[in-house]
C-alpha cells in the first residue's frame, strides 16, 4: 500500500517468484528426526472402507481442519510452481511430441478401480485437483484446507497445492505425517506418487514440533519430541537464551525439561450454538455442532473418535528468556525448527481478566466459528492470520476472539474511521463497559482506568517515531508499560513489515490475531507477516460464502473505453509515468463512468467510484458533481460525507481514493466503479470488491452487486486490469468484457461531448505538475514515516513528491475542499469548479502564450480561438 | 509547373491502411521514431486511414502487433 | 446476467457454426444437383430411405402420408394437415415441404382447375415403397456374402475399433503434420493423402508451383485445422464429398457413387456383404473407402469380394452424430471449462488431446484427465493457424461435460466466450489495400473523378473535405486518362 511500484517493477512480478526457493524441493540436510511412535494411523490399504478399522487421530484431524493451510511466512504472494517432470516420465505420443515437453505426463499411472468415487488427482509436486461434484468432495475439501494451500476454487474443479508451509500448519495442530498420507491416498484416484510421499515425510519430519508458550508470564519452548528439545538445547544460540531457575528441580527428567500434559480443548467459543446450549445447561453441550461435523468426515475417511485418549502425549519444555524472544524465534526458524506461539490464557492469573462477553443476541456464523476453532484449537490461543473476504464479518471474529481470551486487548487498524467503527462494533456485539474501551488516535487520547480494558488505535499512531504530543506520549507510555493478553491486527496485508515489527515488538503481547481479506500481495512482505504474527489459520471460500448468502453475489465487468485520438497520441508520446493520468482522464472513460453512475443511480443503487489517482478523482467528482474523499479530506468531512452517503437518498455516489480500499464500512453500497487503480495489485482488486460484498440488500431475491473496472483500451491499463483480476478469477469470479455501453450515445448531458471540450481537458492534463501523475495519496503523506519507507524503495516513481510533505497540487485545493464541508455541498462544488476552471484557463493562456512545453498545433490554434472569443465577449 | 494550377492533380502509389483510431495513432507514433527513407507513412489521411509505402505493410503489421502485445497479460503463465 | 442493455462483444455470425447439421456437406452437394441426378439416385431404394431420413420430421411425415395414397398432395390438404390458415397462398404453404421439394421428392406445384398440388416423384415413390416393403431388386441394401463355414467373422467391436483406428490415424497424421518434429507414425496411403491435398486440408508448403506436391511432406492447412474441430459425422460426410467431387472431376457418375454411400449407410454392422453383387463394377470405390475405415476386408475377403461395413458406414444416415467408438453421447462430453480459463478434459484419447493441444496450454496429463488452460498465447496461436473463435467455442460446446449443464445456460460462461471473440478480433486491426492516392485542388475535378472511379468500380475511399481520392491500382491508368481529358476541358474553359 505504501509502495507505488513503477510499471516496470510491477511487471517484474509477473515473472518473479517470491517464494520460488520454497517451492524448489530441497532435501533438508539436517539430521533426520527420530521416528515418532505411531499410535494413530493403522495399516490399511488404499481402498475406501468407511467402516474399516483404520483409525485416524480424530483430534489431529479436527485440528487439521482447524488450522488453515499455510504458514504465510513462507508462501509469498503466489507460489508459481513449475511442474517438474519426473525422471520416470515417459515420452509417449503426447508426453514428448504432440503436446510438448513441458507437460507432466502421468497417464501411465494406473487408475484405481473405484476411481470415480474418489475426488482427487495428485501429482508428485503436490498439486491436487479436486472434483467438486464428486461424492466425497466436501469431506475432501475440509481435509485439504487443513493440509494444502487453495489455488483456485471456481465451480466444478478446484485446485490445491501441498507446500512445505501448508504441511507445517497441518503438523502444528498435531496432524501426523501418516494421517496425511493415508487420507490423501484414500481420496486419490491414482496411487499417491512416491515422490510426494517422500516429500511429505521429509517436510513434516521437523515442522510443528516446537512450540513457544507464554505461561505464567514466562516463555517456554515446548515439544512432545524430546529429541528436538535436545537439539535446541545444544544449539549455540538457543543455549544462551535459556533460563535456569533455582526453584526448579535441577535433576529434572531429561535436560531439565518440564513435563506437563498436553492441554485439550475443553472450553467453548462464545456465540456458537454449542456455547449457548451449555449456557442453557443442556447436556449435549460438549458434543455440539462441531462433533457432528466430525462424524461426517470421520465416517467418510474412516476415523473413529477413540483416539482422543491417545492425546495424552507427554509434553516437555524448557524456559527461555523473555527479552530474547526475537532471537529465539529467528534461530528456531533458521535451523528449520520454527516455534509456534501459543497463549495459555486460562492459566494466566497474573493478568487481570477483562469483563467482556458477547451479547446474547450476537450469533456467529458457521465459518466464523470454524476460523475461531482453528485459533483456539487446543485450549490455548494460537497466533496467526484469519483470511475472510471483506464483508464476511472479520470484525466479529476479532471481537469473539477477544471475548474468548478475556484479557486486555489492543486493536490496531488502518485509519481513524475504522477505529471508530471497531469501537462501535465492540459496543454493539459485546457487553464491554464503555469506560473500559478507548480509542487512541490523533483526535482521541483516552486511557482506561480499570485493571483491564480494550484500546483501539491505528498502526501509524503506534509506529510513529519522532516527537509526539505530550498526551500522546503519555498514552504510549501507558500502552508500553502493560502486558496485553491479545493483540488484534486488522487488515494486516496493508501494513509494511517495519511498521509491523514496531507494533508487534513494542508491546508485551501474548496472542496475536491478524485479519485480512486476502494475503495476496505484489511484494514479498507476506513472509514477514507470517513471521511476525503466525501462520494462516483459515481461508474462506468466497463462492461458498456467496452461495450461502453471507456475502453478496457480484457481477463483475471490465468496460473497455477507447482512447480518444488526441489522448492516445499524447499517451504514446509521453513517458510512462505521465501515461497514468492520460488513461485515467480519457474522456470516453469519464463518459462511461457518468453513464454507469446514472444507470445505477436510477436503479436505486448506491455507487462508490474508486480512483487511486487523486487528480483524476477530483476532476471526475467535480465534473460529475459528486462528493469525494481522499487522504487530504479532513476527518470530520469524511465522516459527514460517509454518513450522508448512508442516509441521504439524494447522495447516491461517492468517489473514494485508496483510503477507501479498506476498513470503510458502507453496507449501503451496491455498485462499484473503478476508474484508476494501483497497477496490477490483485490484493487491491479483491479488497475493493469487498466494499460491496457486505451489501445490506444481499439477501434480497435475485440481488446482484456490480463491480466495474473502466479500462482505457490499448493502454497499460489493459495489462494491469487482467493481472489484477487473477485472484478473483481463481476465487470463481468471472469478468465480463463490455466493449460498448448501449444507450450512451443517447444520454443527455454527457460530459466532454465534443472535440473542443476534450481538447481543453487534455490541455489541462498535460499542464498539471508531475505530482498528479502518481497514484499515491495524501494518506501516505500524512503518515510521514510510512511514505518515506516506501519511496526509498521506489525512488523512480515516488521521488518527485515522496518527501515533499502535503504539497498543494494545484491552484486552490483548500477552497474547494472546504466547499465540501457544507450542506449545500454539490452546489458549492460546482461553483468552485467554475472558479477553478477560470483560474486554470488564465494560467494556461499565460503558458500557451509563452509557447511552453512543445504544445501541439491544435492547442495553439485553440488558444487563439479562445482568445478571440474572450475578446468578443469583453467587447462592447 | 511552378505557377499555381487549380486543376493540378498529384498521384501517389501506396497501400491504404484502414484501422481504428488507436491503431492509427500507434502507426503515426512508430513512423515518428523513424528517419528519412525508413519512414513509411506517405500521407496521414484521417483518424482511421493512412497511406503507407507498400513495402512496409508487413513490417507495420508486425510492429503494431508487438506494440499491442505490450498491453496484454496472460494470466498466471505457470498454470 | 442483469445487464440488459449492455452489449456482448462476441456473438458474431461465426457462432452459427454451432447449429450446423452433421450432414451439411452432403446437403450442400445435393442442393446443387439437377432433377436428372435425383431421378438417377432414386433408383436406389437405400438412397430413397436415407434421403427420407435426412428430412425434417414434419416433412418426413407428409411424404409418408402421401406415399401410399393415390391422391397427389393438394395444397388444401397440406394446409389442413399442418393447421395453417386455409387462405394462405400455395407458395407460402410450400415452405413446409421445401426440403422435400429441394430433393425433388415432390415435383413443382401445378394446378388442376383451381386445385393446387405437388406430385410425388414416381421414381422416389417406387424406390421408397420398395425400400419399405422389401420388394426391390436392385440390391441397394447390399447382398449378403455367402459365407463358407470356416470363414472368420470379426465382431462388431472389432469392426468399430478398426474403423475408429483407421480414421483417427488419418486425423492424427494431419494434426501432427503441423508440428516441427511431430509424430509421423502411420502415414496414410497416397490415395488418402492425395485427397487431403486436393481438398485443401493439407498442402505442401515447399511446392511453389502448387501442382507438384510431395505427398510425404504435406502439412495441415487452416482449412484442415477447421476440419479437425468438426463433429465426427460432419468430417465423414465432408471427406466423402471431397472424394465424390474428385471422382466427378474424372468423369465418373456421381449418382452411382452417392448411391453406394447411401447403401453403406443402410447396412448392418457385423454383417458381411458381397462386393460384386452389392456394387457391381464399383469395387474400386470400396478399395478407396477401405483406406478411411468405412469398410473392412480380410485378405481372403478381398479376393473373394467379401466386405464388412464398419460403424463409420452404418451410422452415416442415422441422423445422429454418434459415430465415435462408443455411441454414447456422454463419452463425447468430456470437457469442463471453468471461469478461470482452466480446462479439465476427461479423456485419454490421443486424438482428442492433440486437438485440444491446438488451443489449450496443456500442463498435466493423468490417466483419465488432461488439465490445461485456455490461455491467450495458445488461443492466438490456434487463430494464426486459421481456427476461428467460433470454431473453438463450438468444439467446447459440443464436448461440454454433463456437469456443465447443471447451471443455467449458456453452457460456456459468456465471459470466456466473449474473451475468445475478443482475441479473434484483436488479431487483425489493420485493413490494407494497394491504392493510388489522387490529390486535387479543384473540387469540380475531384467530384467528377470520384464519380468516374465509382463507375469503374475502383473507388476505395473519397474524402471530399480534403479532396483526396483513393482508387484501385487496376483503374489507375483509366482514371489518369480521364483526369487528363478533364483537365484539358476545364483549363480550356477558363
Amino acid at each position: 500500500m505504501s509502495r507505488s511500484p513503477s510499471p516496470a517493477s510491477s511487471l517484474d512480478f509477473v515473472d518473479s517468484d517470491p517464494s520460488g526457493s520454497e517451492d524448489e524441493y530441497q532435501p533438508v540436510a539436517r539430521p533426520k528426526a527420530p521416528p515418532k511412535p505411531q499410535k494413530a494411523a493403522g495399516g490399511g490399504g488404499a481402498a475406501a472402507r468407511p467402516s474399516s478399522g483404520i483409525k485416524i487421530n480424530l483430534t489431529a484431524l479436527q485440528r487439521a481442519r482447524e488450522v488453515q493451510a499455510a504458514h504465510p511466512a513462507d508462501t509469498g504472494e503466489e507460489a508459481y510452481e513449475e511442474y517438474q517432470p519426473g525422471e520416470d516420465e515417459e515420452g509417449g505420443f503426447l508426453g514428448g511430441e504432440v503436446v510438448g515437453p513441458r507437460v507432466v505426463d502421468l497417464s501411465s499411472e494406473s487408475l484405481k478401480a473405484d476411481h470415480s468415487s474418489r475426488p482427487l488427482w495428485i501429482d508428485g509436486s503436490g498439486n491436487i485437483i479436486l472434483e467438486a461434484f464428486a461424492p466425497l468432495a466436501s469431506a475432501a475439501q475440509d481435509f485439504l484446507i487443513a493440509v494444502a494451500e487453495p489455488v483456485s476454487r471456481p465451480t466444478l474443479i478446484h485446485e490445491y497445492r501441498i507446500t512445505k508451509p501448508s504441511l507445517h500448519a497441518a503438523m502444528s495442530v498435531g496432524l501426523e505425517t501418516n494421517d496425511i498420507i493415508e487420507v490423501l491416498s484414500r481420496l486419490s484416484k491414482i496411487p499417491l506418487p512416491r515422490k510426494l510421499v517422500e516429500r511429505i515425510r521429509d517436510w513434516t519430519s521437523s515442522y510443528g514440533k516446537i512450540k513457544l508458550v507464554l505461561k505464567h508470564n514466562r516463555y517456554w519452548l515446548e515439544s512432545s519430541v524430546p529429541e528436538y528439545l535436545q537439539l535446541l538445547l545444544k544449539d549455540e544460540v538457543i543455549k544462551t537464551c535459556r533460563v535456569h531457575r533455582e526453584e526448579e528441580d535441577a535433576g529434572d527428567v531429561t535436560f531439565g525439561v518440564e513435563q506437563v500434559s498436553k492441554p485439550k480443548r475443553d472450553y467453548l467459543i462464545p456465540g456458537t450454538e454449542e456455547a449457548r446450549r451449555a449456557e442453557r445447561g443442556e447436556v449435549a453441550g460438549g458434543a455440539g455442532g462441531e462433533r457432528e461435523r466430525d462424524d461426517v468426515i470421520g465416517a467418510v475417511i474412516g476415523i473413529n473418535e477413540t483416539d482422543e485418549l491417545d492425546e495424552d502425549d507427554a509434553v516437555q519444555s524448557f524456559e527461555v528468556a523473555g527479552e530474547k524472544m526475537e532471537e529465539v524465534r529467528r534461530r528456531c526458524k533458521d535451523i528449520d525448527l520454527p516455534a509456534l506461539e501459543e497463549y495459555d490464557f486460562r492459566n494466566d492469573h497474573r493478568n487481570a481478566d477483562l469483563d467482556i462477553q458477547l451479547k446474547p443476541m450476537t450469533v456467529i456464523r458457521p465459518y466464523q466459528e470454524t476460523s475461531l476453532s482453528k485459533m483456539f484449537g487446543n485450549g490455548r490461543a494460537r497466533s496467526g492470520i484469519i483470511v475472510l473476504p471483506c464483508g464476511a464479518g472479520k470484525t466479529l471474529v476479532g471481537i469473539t476472539a477477544a471475548c474468548t481470551i478475556r484479557k486486555s486487548t489492543l486493536v490496531l487498524c488502518t485509519s481513524a474511521v475504522s477505529v471508530a467503527q471497531w469501537k462501535q462494533q465492540f459496543l454493539l456485539f459485546s457487553n464491554i463497559a464503555e469506560r473500559n474501551i478507548c480509542a487512541f488516535t490523533q483526535g482521541e487520547k483516552e486511557i482506561f482506568h480499570g485493571p483491564a480494558g480494550v484500546v483501539i488505535s491505528t498502526y501509524s499512531m503506534i509506529a510513529k517515531t519522532g516527537k509526539r504530543a505530550h498526551d500522546a506520549e503519555k498514552v504510549m507510555a501507558f500502552l508500553r508499560s502493560r502486558e496485553w493478553g491479545f493483540l488484534l491486527l486488522d487488515e494486516v496485508h496493508v501494513v509494511p513489515a517495519e511498521m509491523f515489527r514496531k507494533c508487534v515488538n513494542g508491546f508485551k503481547v501474548h496472542a496475536k490475531l491478524g485479519l485480512t481479506a486476502t494475503l495476496v500481495r505484489e511484494d514479498d512482505k507476506i513472509g514477514d507477516l507470517g513471521y511476525l504474527i503466525g501462520p494462516k489459520l483459515y481461508e474462506a471460500n468466497w463462492m461458498d460464502l456467496a452461495k450461502n448468502g453471507h456475502i453478496a453475489t457480484v457481477q463483475c465487468a471490465e468496460v473497455w473505453c477507447p482512447m480518444t485520438p488526441q489522448f492516445y497520441r499524447e499517451y504514446l508520446r509521453n513517458p510512462s509515468r505521465k501515461r497514468i493520468l492520460l488513461h485515467a482522464m480519457n474522456p470516453n472513460k469519464m463518459q462511461a463512468a457518468q453513464f454507469l453512475i446514472n444507470y445505477h443511480e436510477s436503479r436505486g443503487d448506491k455507487v462508490i467510484v474508486f480512483s487511486d489517482n487523486v487528480f483524476a478523482l477530483e476532476e471526475y467528482a467535480i465534473k460529475l458533481g459528486k462528493s469525494f474523499i481522499h487522504g487530504g479530506t479532513p476527518e470530520g468531512e469524511r465522516l459527514r460525507i460517509l454518513s450522508r452517503f448512508q442516509h441521504d437518498p439524494h447522495l447516491n455516489t461517492i468517489f473514494l481514493s485508496k483510503v477507501g480500499d479498506t476498513s470503510i464500512d458502507l453496507p449501503e453500497a451496491t455498485c462499484l466503479i473503478q476508474i484508476s487503480s494501483h497497477f496490477g495489485s490483485r490484493r487491491q482488486e479483491a479488497q475493493r470488491l469487498g466494499r460491496i460484498l457486505r451489501a445490506k440488500r444481499r439477501n434480497d431475491e435475485g440481488f446482484n452487486a456490480f463491480f466495474y473496472s473502466l479500462v482505457s483500451k490499448d493502454t497499460q491499463e489493459m495489462f494491469y486490469s487482467s493481472k489484477r483480476q487473477g485472484f478473483l478469477i481463481d476465487q470463481g469470479y468471472a469478468f465480463k468484457v463490455i466493449t460498448e455501453l448501449h444507450g450512451i450515445d443517447k444520454m443527455e448531458g454527457l460530459v466532454f461531448p465534443d472535440a473542443a471540450s476534450q481538447l481543453s481537458l487534455l490541455e489541462k492534463v498535460l499542464s498539471t505538475g508531475s505530482e498528479s501523475w502518481e497514484t499515491a495519496d495524501h494518506y501516505m503523506r500524512l503518515n510521514g514515516k510510512h511514505q518515506k519507507a516506501a519511496s526509498s524503495k521506489q525512488p523512480r516513481l515516488s521521488a518527485p513528491s515522496g518527501g515533499a510533505g502535503p504539497a498543494q497540487r494545484f491552484a486552490a485545493p483548500l477552497e474547494h475542499l472546504s466547499g465540501g464541508l457544507h450542506m449545500s455541498y454539490q452546489e458549492q462544488n460546482k461553483s468552485v469548479n467554475k472558479e477553478l476552471a477560470r483560474e486554470e484557463r488564465a494560467n494556461k493562456k499565460a503558458r500557451v502564450g509563452q509557447g511552453q512545453g512543445g504544445s501541439h498545433a491544435i492547442f495553439r490554434k485553440r488558444a487563439t480561438e479562445l482568445a478571440a472569443v474572450k475578446k468578443r465577449m469583453n467587447g462592447p | 509547373m511552378s505557377y499555381h494550377d487549380p486543376y493540378q492533380v498529384k498521384a501517389s502509389n501506396g497501400t491504404l491502411i484502414t484501422c481504428d483510431s488507436a491503431a492509427k495513432q500507434i502507426l503515426i507514433h512508430l513512423d515518428a521514431q523513424r528517419d528519412g527513407p525508413q519512414k513509411f507513412i506517405i500521407r496521414d489521411v484521417d483518424d482511421t486511414h493512412v497511406l503507407i509505402k507498400s513495402i512496409y505493410v508487413d513490417m507495420v503489421r508486425t510492429s503494431l502487433q508487438e506494440e499491442l502485445e505490450k498491453n496484454t497479460y496472460d494470466q498466471d503463465p505457470a498454470l | 446476467m442483469v445487464l440488459p442493455s449492455f452489449s456482448n462483444p462476441g456473438a458474431g455470425p461465426a457462432d452459427a457454426v454451432v447449429a450446423a447439421s452433421p450432414t451439411a456437406p452432403l446437403d450442400a452437394f445435393l442442393d446443387n444437383q439437377p432433377q436428372t441426378f435425383y431421378e438417377s439416385i432414386y433408383r436406389s431404394e437405400a438412397a430413397c430411405l436415407c434421403i427420407l431420413r435426412l428430412l425434417p420430421p414434419v416433412c418426413r411425415q407428409i411424404v409418408l402420408h402421401v406415399l401410399w395414397s393415390h391422391q397427389t398432395l393438394k395444397s388444401a390438404d397440406l394446409k389442413a394437415f399442418c393447421g395453417m390458415d386455409e387462405r394462405l397462398a400455395p407458395d407460402a404453404a410450400e415452405e413446409v415441404i421445401r426440403p422435400a421439394r429441394d430433393r425433388h421428392i415432390f415435383l413443382s406445384l401445378n394446378h388442376k382447375g383451381n386445385k393446387f398440388q405437388w406430385p410425388l416423384s414416381d421414381t422416389f415413390k417406387r424406390g421408397l415403397r420398395n425400400a419399405l416393403t422389401g420388394l426391390g431388386t436392385s440390391n441397394s441394401f447390399g447382398a449378403p456374402y455367402a459365407r463358407g463355414p470356416r470363414d472368420e467373422v470379426p465382431t462388431a467391436e472389432a469392426l468399430t475399433d478398426y474403423g475408429e483406428d483407421t480414421w483417427e490415424s488419418i486425423l492424427k497424421y494431419m494434426v501432427s503434420s503441423g508440428l516441427t518434429n511431430g509424430y509421423r507414425g502411420g502415414r496414410p496411403r497416397n490415395s488418402v493423402l492425395l485427397l487431403l491435398y486436393q481438398s485443401g486440408l493439407m498442402a505442401d508448403p515447399y511446392d511453389r508451383s502448387g501442382h507438384n506436391p510431395k505427398l510425404e511432406a504435406l502439412t495441415i492447412t487452416s482449412k484442415g485445422f477447421q476440419f479437425l474441430l468438426e463433429d465426427r459425422q460432419t468430417q465423414l460426410w465432408q471427406i466423402l464429398m471431397y472424394y465424390l467431387a474428385g471422382k466427378q472431376a474424372r468423369g465418373e457418375n456421381a449418382a452411382d457413387i452417392l448411391s453406394l454411400f447411401f447403401s453403406l449407410g443402410c447396412m448392418q454392422l457385423g454383417q458381411d456383404y458381397s462386393a460384386s453383387e452389392s456394387f457391381p463394377h464399383m469395387e474400386n470405390v470400396l478399395d478407396d473407402l477401405e483406406q478411411y475405415g468405412f469398410v473392412y476386408r480380410t485378405e481372403m475377403g478381398r479376393e473373394r469380394g467379401q466386405f464388412f461395413p464398419t460403424h463409420l458406414s452404418t451410422t452415416l444416415c442415422s441422423g445422429e452424430s454418434g459415430a465415435s467408438r462408443s455411441q454414447s453421447a456422454d463419452d463425447k462430453r468430456f470437457l469442463i471449462l471453468e471461469t478461470n480459463y482452466k480446462i479439465y478434459a476427461y479423456t485419454s484419447n490421443d486424438l482428442e488431446i492433440a486437438i485440444l493441444n491446438l488451443f489449450v496450454n496443456i500442463r498435466i496429463r493423468y490417466p483419465n484427465l488432461v488439465v490445461g488452460r485456455l490461455d491467450r498465447r495458445h488461443v492466438k496461436a490456434a487463430m494464426d493457424k486459421g481456427i476461428a473463435a467460433g470454431q473453438i467455442i463450438s468444439y467446447l460446446n459440443s464436448h461440454a461435460h454433463p456437469q456443465m449443464y447443471n447451471h443455467p445456460p449458456p453452457i460456456l460462461h459468456p465471459s470466456v466466450t466473449d474473451q475468445l471473440h475478443l482475441w479473434d478480433k484483436e488479431r487483425n486491426r489493420l485493413g490494407a489495400q494497394e491504392s493510388v492516392m489522387f490529390e486535387f485542388f479543384s473540387r469540380e475535378l475531384f467530384d467528377e473523378t470520384r464519380d468516374e472511379a465509382e463507375r469503374n468500380a475502383g473507388l476505395h475511399l473519397a474524402l471530399p473535405a480534403k479532396k483526396l481520392l483513393f482508387v484501385d491500382p487496376n483503374v489507375r491508368e483509366a482514371i489518369k486518362d480521364f483526369i487528363k481529358d478533364k483537365q484539358v476541358q476545364l483549363r480550356g474553359g477558363i
